[in-house]
């Protein structure tokens, strides 16, 4: 299987990555606390594991959409790019939950937070984080994020309600 | 013909997980689903793209089949042998219970390999049998640790 290539060095696209990454984490650690250790951790990992979900089917074989980073094998930059979704997916709920949204202003939250990940994509996508491929463009990743990010606040409500019940 | 079959048998391993009371709260069974899910997309693809070792096919029915298994057959297995391990069973059965999960998960690598989802280049069985037991005991060591996180925990959220 032949691996697409775009660069070698350790430059923009890894320094964002890190940088945004060392930024989140420590905004999460430093923002008053409104869920507990274990929502916080759901709540983080929901990003991660979005950000894998979408990615390791969009980005491999047998078509692929998008290639991240340098090259179409899997490597430790694509690992933090990543966990790099963690801290978005948390300030989301954070946010949900601070601004204490109603159900009917969930799809005006929705919306803007779509708007949002579609700037941060463009950003990525600019400096090499993500490379287009077979004719994908940002305006299919606008649906997904409609429809991820309605997912997540129907999680929410999900974890708010049912969360501490044992099954 | 592939893809039906994976999608009955991944039914039916969520009908035992919505059976079976797993002792663990929805946060987290979520939280480890997520782990679980990661953990598997990432050895997957290390496995097929980097190093390929099992190559996956490239049809378009054999890798939704293979979206499957990786999203609902062997996570929700793996989460499974965590509760069992988990779990107040005499400490025979909890092991009994491990291996015979873990056969399982060895029988559907046969599946796949028979249907040609994958192939194994530079691996074997004994390799997925040695992947899929050491990623349950750690999964089930992640799980006390996760379990244990809130405890003495006193509402300091500022809600």
């Amino acid at each position: 299987m032949q691996v697409i290539c775009y660069d070698h060095h350790f430059n923009t696209n890894e320094w964002f990555i890190l940088i945004s990454l060392f930024i989140g984490i420590l905004m999460i650690l430093f923002l008053p606390k409104r869920f507990s250790k274990k929502e916080t951790c759901v709540f983080f990992m929901c990003g991660v594991f979005t950000g894998f979900v979408f990615d390791h089917t969009l980005s491999v074989l047998p078509v692929i959409y998008y290639v991240i980073n340098d090259r179409s094998s899997f490597e430790l930059m694509d690992f933090f790019s990543h966990v790099m979704y963690g801290p978005f997916s948390y300030f989301f709920f954070y946010l949900y939950d601070l601004i204490n949204i109603k159900p009917r202003f969930s799809l005006v939250y929705i919306l803007v937070w779509a708007f949002v990940s579609v700037g941060i994509e463009k950003i990525c996508e600019r400096i090499g984080v993500f490379h287009y491929e077979h004719g994908y463009t940002i305006y299919y990743s606008f649906v997904i994020y409609l429809m991820v990010v309605s997912l997540w606040v129907f999680f929410y409500r999900v974890i708010n309600k049912y969360g501490d019940n044992q099954y | 013909m592939i893809l039906a079959v994976l999608a009955l048998l991944a039914w039916l391993v969520l009908i035992v997980f919505a059976i079976v009371p797993t002792g663990l709260k929805l946060v987290e069974i979520l939280f480890l689903y997520f782990l679980i899910g990661i953990f598997t997309i990432t050895i997957f693809t290390i496995l097929d793209v980097n190093l390929q070792w099992v190559p996956l096919t490239r049809s378009v029915e054999g890798s939704f089949a293979m979206y499957i298994c990786r999203f609902i057959l062997i996570p929700f297995q793996i989460l499974l042998a965590v509760c069992v391990l988990y779990s107040h069973l005499r400490a025979k059965w909890r092991w009994l219970l491990y291996l015979t999960i873990l056969a399982f998960l060895c029988l559907e690598d046969r599946l796949y390999l028979w249907a040609g989802l994958i192939s194994f280049q530079k691996w074997n069985e004994f390799y997925s049998f040695l992947m899929y037991g050491v990623s349950m005991v750690l999964m089930w060591w992640i799980t006390r640790w996760f379990i244990g996180l809130d405890k003495g925990e006193v509402n300091k959220t500022c809600k």
